[in-house]
C-alpha cells in the first residue's frame, strides 16, 4: 500500500464495511454489495470458516485445512478458542475435555503452547479474524472496518478481549454487536419482522436469548439471558465420551472420537440411527432415543433461561409475536419440537440459522459506514449482567442492574475511613450473586491523589460508564476539592492495554524504519480524519462558535495541514493535543444544539437558558 | 454536559401525570439523535460525548416511564427527599395494614391465594397512584401530601416484589 493512496481523503465516499460472526465452531464474514448482503465464501464457495487455527513451526493455517489437521496434530490445532476469550489461567476447568492443548503454566495470563510459540486467546482469535478479512479483500482490498458479533451474554472481559483481537488483526471496529440482536436486524430489515420477538440462539459453544421489540426500524432489547458454556459442542462431547467408553479406546483416540461425534450428531438430524466407528476397527450403532437422553437436559436448561428472560421483560409466551431460531444447533429436530411446544408458536427460521448473525452484522456495518442513509435504524441494547462494586465484607453493591439499556452510567459515592488517607482501592465485579467472590471480577481500581483530610470527609464520586459496545470505563473525582483522582486500572482478566500495544508493535515487523514510517502514517490518518470531520462540522455549525474560538480553530486547521504536508509526527501530535479544548467545546455546542432540535417548540427559551 | 432536569431534557411539563406514549416517542427521538451509532464517523470528542448524553437519556427514560420513580424524582427536584428509610411518620392504620399483608404473605399456601393477594396489592398501588396524581395535579405545592403517597407506594412496591417470589 503506497502512502500516496492514503493521503487522498477517500474517506468521504461511501465505503465497504463487513460484518463478522466470530463463532465458537465456525465463523463467517458478510458484506453489502450493490445493496445486497453476500456471505463471502472461499474459492470453493463455502461460506463457513471453521474457527480452527493450526500452528506449525513457520505457518499459520486457519479454517477447513486446520480442522483436518486436528485428528493428527491436536496439540497444535486450536479449536473453540472463543470459550477462552477473556479468561485467566485460573478459570480453566480440568473437566473441559475439549481442550486438548497445553497451557503455559508460568503466567497468570492464559497462553497456549504451540509449535510456533505461546499464544493468548486474543492472538489466536486475531488470526481467525485476519483470515476472514483476507476473504473480504477478494471483494475490495481497502476493507478494514467491521462490526463483530459477540454473544449477548458475554461479560465485559470477554467483550474487551474480542475488541483487542480486532485491533490486533488490523480491523477498525465499528461496533461490537450482540449475536441475537444481529439476527433480529436481519429479520427486521430483510423480512420486515415486527412486534415482540424472542431470539433463541444456540450456537456451537454459547446460548443466548434476547427479547426485542421491533417497530419501524427501532430494535429495542427488553431483556437478555444466556449461558456462555452451553451449545452444540456439549452434545458432541457427550457423544465422544460415549464412544470412548463403549470402544475402550486409548485416550489418544479422543480427537478422532470428537470428529465422529459431530458427524453422527448431524446425521441423526436426518435419520433415526447411525453407525459410529473408529479407525481401530470399533463400530456401534447410535440411535436418536439415546441422543435424546443427552440432549433433553440441555434443552431443559435453555428453556429455564427463556422463562427468566420473559419474566425480566414482564411478558408471557402469549404476548410474543415471533420466536426466531439462530445457530447451527437449532437444527436438531428434538430441540425444535420442544421449543415449539414451550412457546406454542411456529418458529421463524427462513433465514439460514448459520448465516443470519453475519448477515445482520453486515447490515449494521453498512449502516454505520454511512451507506444506508435512507434508513433511520436505532438499536437499543442492554447489559446482560449487573455491574457492582465490592463493599466492606465482600458484599456487592449493584450500581447497574442487568437489562439496563446501554449506554448507561451510574454514580456511587465513597469516602475515606482513615485520617489523611490519600488512596482508595475499588473492585468492580459483574454478576447477579451477592458476594464479590461469586461474581466475575472485572477490574481493580486504585484511586490516588486524594487530598489529606479527616476520615469520612472526602467525597469521592465514582462513575461507572458502559458504552454501546458493553465496555466499561471508570472515572473518579474528589468532590470537596474538585480534584480528579488518578486511576490505575488493572483488569482482573485478559490483557492490559500495554500488552496489546506490545503485540501490535511486534506484529508490525522488526525493521525500525518501517515502524517509524507506520507510526507517522497513523498520525497522518488521524489528523486527516479530524480535518475531514471538522470541516464538515464547521460547514454545518460554525455559527455556534464564538468568533474567537472559530478563528483559533481555523488557525489550528492550517497548522495541521502544514504538519501533514511536512509529515512531521511530533508536530501533529502536539497540534492534535492543543486542539482538544476547542474540539471539546465544539462537540458540546453541537450536541446541545441537536438535543435542542428534538424538543424545539417545547419551551425553547428555557432550554436556551439552561444549555448555554 | 447536561445539567438540566429530566423533564426539561425530554421537553415535557414537570408534572406527575404523563402520557406514556408521548414520553416513549420523545425517548426514541432523543436516541435517534444521541445514540453513539450516529457518531461512528464523527470526531472522537463528539462520539464520547454522545455516549454520555445517550446514557443520561436512557437514565431519564427509566425514571420518567415508571410512575413511582417519576414521583420520587419530581419531589427530589422540588427539594423533598423520599429515600430515607428511617421514616416512622406513617399513619398507624397504614402500618397495621402492612403488618397484615406481611402475615398473609408468610401464610400463603397456594397459587390462588397468591393471585388474590397480588390483585389486592395491585389495587392498593393503583389507588396510591391515583391519589398522588390527584394531589399533585390539583395542588402542585402540596408536597408533604405527595410525599406520603410516594412513601406508601414504596411500601407496596416492596410487598409486590415479595408476593412475586413467595411461592417459588
Amino acid at each position: 500500500m503506497s502512502f500516496l493512496e492514503i493521503t487522498t481523503p477517500a474517506i468521504a465516499t461511501p465505503r465497504k464495511a463487513v460484518g463478522i460472526d466470530l463463532g465458537t465452531t465456525h465463523s463467517l464474514i458478510a458484506c453489502e454489495v450493490n445493496g445486497e448482503i453476500v456471505i463471502v465464501g472461499d474459492a470453493q464457495g463455502e461460506a463457513l470458516v471453521p474457527s480452527v487455527v493450526h500452528y506449525s513451526h513457520d505457518t499459520i493455517v486457519v479454517g477447513k485445512v486446520a480442522k483436518k489437521l486436528f485428528a493428527s496434530d491436536p496439540q497444535n490445532t486450536i479449536l473453540s478458542i472463543k470459550r477462552l476469550m477473556g479468561k485467566n489461567a485460573g478459570d480453566i476447568q480440568p473437566t473441559d475435555q475439549l481442550l486438548t492443548y497445553d497451557f503455559v503454566t508460568s503466567s497468570p495470563f492464559l497462553q497456549l503452547k504451540t509449535a510456533m510459540g505461546d499464544f493468548s486467546p486474543v492472538e489466536i482469535s486475531a488470526d481467525i479474524l485476519k483470515a476472514l478479512l483476507q476473504r473480504a479483500h477478494t471483494l475490495d482490498e481497502t476493507i478494514h472496518e467491521a462490526v463483530i458479533t459477540v454473544p449477548a451474554y458475554f461479560d465485559e472481559a470477554q467483550r474487551q478481549a474480542t475488541k483487542d483481537a480486532a485491533r490486533l488483526a488490523g480491523i477498525t471496529l465499528l461496533r461490537l454487536l450482540n449475536e441475537p440482536t444481529a439476527a433480529a436486524i436481519a429479520y427486521g430489515l430483510d423480512q420486515g419482522t415486527q412486534g415482540y420477538c424472542l431470539v433463541f440462539d444456540l450456537g456451537g459453544g454459547t446460548f443466548d436469548v434476547s427479547l426485542l421489540k421491533l417497530s419501524k426500524g427501532v430494535f429495542e432489547v427488553l431483556a437478555t439471558g444466556g449461558d456462555t458454556h452451553l451449545g452444540g459442542d456439549d452434545i458432541d462431547q457427550l457423544i465422544a465420551s460415549w464412544i470412548m467408553v463403549e470402544s475402550s479406546a486409548a485416550n489418544t483416540y479422543y480427537p478422532e472420537a470428537l470428529t465422529h461425534a459431530r458427524i453422527a450428531k448431524e446425521a441423526l438430524s436426518r435419520q433415526d440411527a447411525v453407525m459410529v466407528s473408529l479407525s481401530n476397527g470399533w463400530n456401534q450403532e447410535l440411535c436418536n432415543s439415546q441422543l435424546a437422553k443427552w440432549t433433553l437436559p440441555l434443552i431443559e436448561r435453555t428453556l429455564v433461561i427463556c422463562e427468566q428472560v420473559l419474566k425480566d421483560a414482564e411478558l408471557t409466551q402469549a404476548s410474543l409475536d415471533h420466536v426466531v431460531l439462530v445457530g447451527g444447533a437449532t437444527r436438531m429436530p428434538l430441540l425444535r419440537e420442544q421449543v415449539t411446544a414451550f412457546f406454542s408458536k411456529e418458529l421463524l427460521c427462513n433465514i439460514d440459522p448459520d448465516k443470519v448473525v453475519a448477515m445482520g452484522a453486515a447490515m449494521q456495518a453498512s449502516l454505520l459506514a454511512g451507506n444506508r442513509r435512507d434508513s433511520s435504524t436505532l438499536l437499543l441494547d442492554v447489559i446482560p449482567l449487573s455491574l457492582g462494586i465490592e463493599m466492606m465484607g465482600g458484599v456487592v453493591e449493584k450500581v447497574l442492574l442487568r437489562n439496563t439499556p446501554i449506554p448507561a452510567q451510574a454514580k456511587q459515592m465513597f469516602t475515606t475511613y482513615q485520617d489523611n488517607q490519600t488512596g482508595l482501592s475499588l473492585h468492580v465485579v459483574q454478576g447477579e450473586r451477592d458476594l464479590a467472590q461469586d461474581c466475575r471480577s472485572l477490574a481493580n481500581f486504585d484511586l490516588t491523589g486524594i487530598p489529606p483530610m479527616p476520615a469520612g470527609k472526602a467525597r469521592i464520586e465514582v462513575i461507572c460508564r458502559v458504552d454501546a459496545d458493553g465496555l466499561l470505563q471508570v472515572e473518579a473525582k474528589e468532590l470537596s476539592t474538585g480534584q480528579t483522582s488518578q486511576i490505575a486500572i488493572k483488569p482482573s482478566y485478559g490483557l492490559t492495554e500495554s500488552m496489546v500495544n506490545q503485540m501490535i508493535e511486534t506484529a508490525i515487523g522488526s525493521i525500525d524504519q518501517d515502524k517509524q514510517a507506520r507510526k507517522c502514517q497513523e498520525k497522518i490518518n488521524e489528523a486527516q480524519l479530524i480535518l475531514l470531520n471538522l470541516e464538515k462540522a464547521l460547514q454545518q455549525d460554525a455559527g455556534l462558535l464564538s468568533v474567537n474560538t472559530y478563528q483559533s480553530i481555523l488557525k489550528q486547521i492550517e497548522a495541521l495541514r502544514l504538519a501533514i504536508k511536512a509529515r512531521d509526527r511530533e508536530a501533529l501530535q502536539k497540534i492534535i493535543k492543543d486542539m482538544q479544548p476547542a474540539l471539546q467545546t465544539f462537540a458540546e455546542l453541537r450536541l446541545n444544539a441537536a438535543l435542542h432540535q428534538v424538543v424545539t417548540g417545547k419551551r425553547v427559551t428555557e432550554l436556551d437558558k439552561l444549555l448555554s | 454536559m447536561i445539567n438540566i432536569d429530566f423533564f426539561t431534557l425530554f421537553g415535557i411539563a414537570p408534572q406527575f401525570t404523563q402520557d406514556p406514549a408521548a414520553v416513549k416517542a420523545r425517548y426514541l427521538e432523543l436516541q435517534q439523535k444521541m445514540h453513539p451509532d450516529n457518531f461512528v464517523n464523527k470526531l472522537a470528542n463528539e462520539k464520547q460525548l454522545a455516549n454520555h448524553y445517550a446514557a443520561i437519556v436512557n437514565e431519564a427514560y427509566q425514571v420518567l416511564k415508571c410512575p413511582l420513580q417519576r414521583a420520587i424524582y419530581l419531589l427530589k427536584i422540588n427539594g423533598v427527599d423520599t429515600q430515607s428509610e428511617t421514616d416512622t411518620q406513617m399513619p398507624v392504620e397504614f402500618l397495621l395494614e402492612q403488618m397484615e399483608y406481611h402475615e398473609r404473605l408468610a401464610e400463603l399456601s397456594d397459587e390462588a391465594q397468591r393471585n388474590e393477594c397480588a390483585k389486592q396489592l395491585n389495587n392498593a398501588w393503583q389507588l396510591c397512584e391515583l391519589g398522588l396524581a390527584n394531589t399533585l395535579n390539583s395542588s402542585p405545592k402540596a408536597l408533604a401530601d405527595a410525599r406520603l403517597w410516594v412513601r406508601k407506594m414504596q411500601f407496596y412496591a416492596k410487598l409486590r416484589q415479595e408476593v412475586a417470589v413467595c411461592l417459588s
